[in-house]
């Protein structure tokens, strides 16, 4: 597994194969999924009218979607007023090229880094490495994949695909953990948190994402359970913060009832340990916090699902719910979906965000379409209908073949009389069955399944003769 | 609506239903001009072709309509779902407003088998199995969380003399068919299938009665493959079958 | 805010990099059809609040209390001041440590206990980077605390820092009741409405650092503290 993602070059068919194949990994997933699917009913079960909340959290997010371009405006004024310089990247490359400008600066080499998917969907961690900074994930389950050079499979628990043995033997390969550790997690945490507590008190430099982006006091709010949140913002004197230009609240009450269902929805809590809100540089008469801080406001191709039939999805808070009911995601966890946000709301942002990848256009069929990700999904996001609106956009460009197949079908079943035809066809296939585990669909279907005989008489043939 | 899974695949599920429906004192009838309600080229992304499709049963539901009848009963939830959640948009898509607005008229007349049945408990006759029957219900995703149909299918189900529903872990999730995701990703959909019947071999159930055709085949094919068969078994069956003057229930 | 008048400097092209985002929005917003987002509110329509099932409103310190045990916190509801068989108990647990020494923040509560724990002779000083990340303990009050989560909020212009509870492995908490709200709205909601500036860091704390990033069993004492103690000081008479 590679530290890279595998998107380019494979198929969602063979992630997937390649995952259900790999035992460990789906007891390792539907454990964790399970867990948190489980906690999450009991978090939300403690608010009155939960789905009531939901709803009133879909609307305020529309509200900031209208208005998004305003309160991007006010959340930078805010912040340079606050003394936090503002860059407005349009590309993954202006991100990367301010952020490594920053590091040079700074003559800086050591950068730690707070869980952040907008970091890893641009990945700036190449580009710092390149430009001579030694980046070092604090996250713990991110700091565990980054040692073992692997891509996160899940947006809230990065290496729940790996078990205390494995972790316990990663730290010993990479990192000289004496072989005698323990495998308890509370040794392996307690391993982990001496090693990172270095790395935050030499780090130069401090990168991290942001849940949510408040306009009305130019503020970061970035919620962990670990404290590396904290850590990352408190001690080097430099803060990056990378946010998705979409993670907005307009003011404190919308920030505050998103607050209310994140936590509750990802884990099950009612807060995260820790709430962390970052408004400017360290204050006159504090010993710690940043006195340098700078926001690069990220597009990388949101701008581009505004108001149109995808505008829904840029709603996101990033809290996994939804990846922690798909059935799906239970067989096969993240690393089948090839890039950096798996499950039902990976299957939709790919497509979008992966551009100039064509093997992004698949991922919109890596779902049955059951709707559990709907029901989950704290501010109501239609994701099922913006998977069919990704099939129907990728069947534009589908191959003659497909288009054929289709066509045919629907040539013959849109009149009853070819329609009875070709089925009065089927039922002759009863005898030539075996023959049709020769196809392609039939072989596809028959690895593993019976193939399904149709009848020798159908209803509408019964029907007639009397009923 | 017959259904082409019913149609061609099932034929014995549509007869149950029709005899359940009667049992239940409707007068069922059925336009032979429908032929599929276009889900699995909606569910692809092949709008227009779908589109065809439907408007073939479209034209065959509404002429029912016209000629009274008062409910379309599809017993297929997630054909039921095409119908009253999917058309409007699959026509307002392929630029079909005049369509559309035929599909709101028969989607706002269209019922799930359960959906209805449950509506009209009371008309059908005392229902009993002459053998006690240990039953695990299926509950297919979209007339569960598009249709909101939950309960209906086990309320019936307890009412029949004999008929145990039980409890099983995973009882609503996704058996992994999902159309084309079958035969597009069929190793994600085994392995879906695959964790449906080790939770029901924990429970070991008689039937696995669903409302779904293709859900239960999905899941009885696997379970033919790997040699420990389960039995399937539609609702409609299952009801028929608990009808009075029914011999025997079969197994 | 004091002393701080520099402005940052602002990079690439504001107008540029919105122009996009205001074109595509000023042609209306598509709306699902099928599952259609709710009416969009007024802007007077207030933005509803959660309402807690643990919440007992006649008994905010109760609700606190069970809390933040809840939270893997440690609750310590007393009368009038920190007793001192609980700063006994501290000077106990930290003897026989290799970081027995306290920090404490620029909260005249935590003040207050640190003077008597060094009476105890104990080791105190204010926290800093480098004091917090040797002692064993950090003790700072609070700003507010919320009875519906269990959670202390940390002002780091009242703290004069924030290290004191993030670095040693114990932080504890004094904080008096009359700073107890109910919920998370009562405080979170008020803020950039007030006169004063946020502060530079302002925390919500609940509970002890914790991870679940081993096969998802919960851990505490990730990178923060490992344990936390809030001790709420109430004037005799229960609720706020």
């Amino acid at each position: 597994m590679s530290g890279h993602h595998q998107l380019a070059g494979t198929t969602l068919r063979s992630r997937t194969a390649d995952a259900v194949a790999n035992d460990r990994l789906r007891t390792n997933v539907a454990r964790a999924v399970d867990r948190f699917a489980t906690h999450r009913r009991e978090g939300l079960g403690e608010l009155e009218d939960p789905d009531g909340l939901r709803s009133a959290a879909r609307a305020l997010k529309q509200q900031v979607l209208a208005d998004l371009p305003g309160l991007l405006e006010r959340f930078a004024d805010q912040v340079l007023a606050r003394g936090g310089h503002v860059c407005w990247a349009p590309t993954a490359d202006d991100a990367r090229s301010y952020v490594v400008d920053v590091v040079r600066r700074h003559g800086a080499t050591r950068v730690a880094k707070s869980k952040s998917m907008a970091t890893e969907e641009i990945d700036l961690n190449t580009a710092l490495e390149a430009a001579g900074a030694q980046v070092v994930e604090t996250d713990l389950g991110e700091w565990i994949i980054q040692l073992a050079d692997e891509t996160p499979s899940h947006i809230i628990a990065p290496a729940l695909h790996r078990d205390r043995h494995q972790i316990h033997d990663l730290f010993v390969d990479t990192v000289g953990a004496e072989p005698a550790l323990g495998t308890e997690p509370t040794e392996l945490v307690g391993f982990a948190r001496g090693r990172l507590r270095e790395v935050f008190l030499a780090a130069d430099v401090g990168i991290t994402g942001a849940n949510i982006a408040v306009a009305e006091t130019g503020s970061i709010v970035l919620v962990t359970n670990e404290g590396n949140g904290r850590l990352v913002t408190s001690l080097p004197p430099v803060h990056v913060v990378v946010l998705g230009m979409e993670r907005l609240a307009a003011d404190w009450a919308q920030a505050e009832l998103l607050l209310a269902l994140l936590a509750r929805s990802a884990t099950g809590q009612r807060l995260s340990s820790y709430t962390n809100i970052v408004t400017g540089t360290r204050g006159d008469g504090e010993v710690d916090g940043a006195t340098e801080l700078h926001v690069v406001i990220l597009d990388n191709g949101r701008s581009q699902l505004l108001a149109g039939e995808y505008h829904e999805m840029l709603a996101c808070i990033r809290c996994g719910a939804c990846l922690n009911v798909c059935p799906v995601y239970r067989q096969v966890g993240g690393h089948a979906y090839g890039w950096v946000y798996p499950g039902p709301m990976g299957s939709v942002l790919t497509p979008l965000l992966a551009h100039g990848q064509p093997e992004a256009a698949e991922l919109a069929g890596a779902s049955t379409l059951c709707g559990a990700c709907m029901d989950a999904c704290p501010v109501q996001i239609p994701l099922q209908d913006l998977l069919l609106s990704l099939r129907r956009r990728k069947a534009e460009g589908a191959g003659a073949a497909e288009r054929a197949a289709w066509a045919a079908w629907a040539a013959a079943w849109s009149d009853a009389r070819r329609y009875g035809a070709t089925t009065r066809l089927a039922t002759w296939g009863r005898i030539v069955a075996p023959l049709a585990g020769r196809l392609p669909v039939g072989r596809s279907w028959g690895a593993g399944r019976t193939v399904p005989r149709p009848a020798a008489r159908r209803f509408r043939d019964r029907w007639r003769e009397g009923m | 609506m017959i259904t082409c899974v019913v149609d061609v695949v099932a034929p014995e599920v549509g007869e149950a239903c029709v005899r359940v429906l009667r049992a239940a004192g409707c007068d069922v009838s059925c336009d032979l001009a429908q032929t599929c309600c276009g889900q699995p080229a909606w569910n692809a992304g092949f709008a227009r072709d779908a589109a065809k499709v439907a408007r073939a049963t479209l034209g065959a539901l509404e002429s029912e309509l016209d000629r009274g009848a008062e409910a379309v009963v599809v017993p297929a939830g997630s054909c039921a779902t095409m119908v009253r959640q999917f058309w409007p948009e699959l026509f307002d898509v392929v630029g079909d407003g005049d369509a559309a607005a035929r599909a709101r008229r028969v989607g706002a007349h269209t019922y799930e088998l359960s959906e209805l049945l449950a509506t009209r408990a009371d008309a059908l006759p005392p229902l009993s199995l002459d053998r006690p029957v240990r039953v695990a219900v299926h509950q297919s995703c979209h007339m569960l969380r598009e249709l909101r149909i939950a309960d209906q299918p086990a309320s019936l189900l307890e009412a029949v003399d004999g008929c145990a529903p039980t409890a099983w872990d995973g009882a609503d999730r996704c058996c992994g068919f999902g159309g084309t995701f079958s035969v597009k990703l069929p190793e994600a959909s085994v392995a879906m299938a695959d964790e449906k019947l080790r939770a029901l071999a924990a429970v070991e159930p008689d039937l696995v009665v669903g409302c779904d055709t293709s859900c239960l085949m999905h899941l009885q094919t696997r379970s033919d493959a790997t040699g420990t068969p389960i039995h399937v078994r539609h609702l409609a069956e299952v009801l028929a079958a608990a009808l009075p003057g029914e011999a025997e229930d079969r197994r | 805010m004091a002393g701080r008048a520099v402005t940052g400097t602002e990079h690439g092209d504001r107008a540029g990099f919105l122009a996009p985002a205001r074109e595509l929005l000023s042609g209306g917003i598509h709306a699902n059809p099928v599952h259609a987002p709710p009416p969009t509110p007024l802007p007077s329509d207030p933005v509803p609040e959660a309402r807690y099932l643990n919440l007992d409103p006649g008994d905010l310190v109760t609700t606190f209390a069970d809390a933040v045990a809840h939270a893997e916190g440690v609750c310590h509801v007393v009368e009038g001041d920190v007793p001192d068989r609980l700063l006994d108990r501290i000077v106990n647990e930290l003897d026989g440590r290799s970081d027995t020494s306290v920090v404490v923040s620029a909260e005249p509560e935590a003040r207050a206990v640190g003077d008597r724990l060094a009476a105890r002779g104990l080791r105190v000083a204010p926290a800093t980077p480098a004091t917090a990340a040797a002692a064993g303990l950090g003790v700072t009050s609070a700003t507010a605390a919320i009875a519906a989560t269990g959670s202390i909020v940390l002002d780091s212009r009242r703290a004069g820092g924030r290290v004191g509870s993030l670095l040693p492995s114990v932080h504890l908490c004094v904080v008096p009741v009359n700073r107890l709200f109910a919920t998370p709205a009562e405080v979170l909601r008020r803020l950039g409405s007030g006169a004063d500036a946020l502060p530079p860091s302002l925390v919500v704390v609940t509970g002890p650092s914790r991870t679940g990033d081993i096969e998802q069993l919960l851990t505490l004492g990730a990178h923060g503290p490992t344990a936390l103690h809030v001790v709420l000081v109430t004037d005799g008479q229960r609720g706020s």
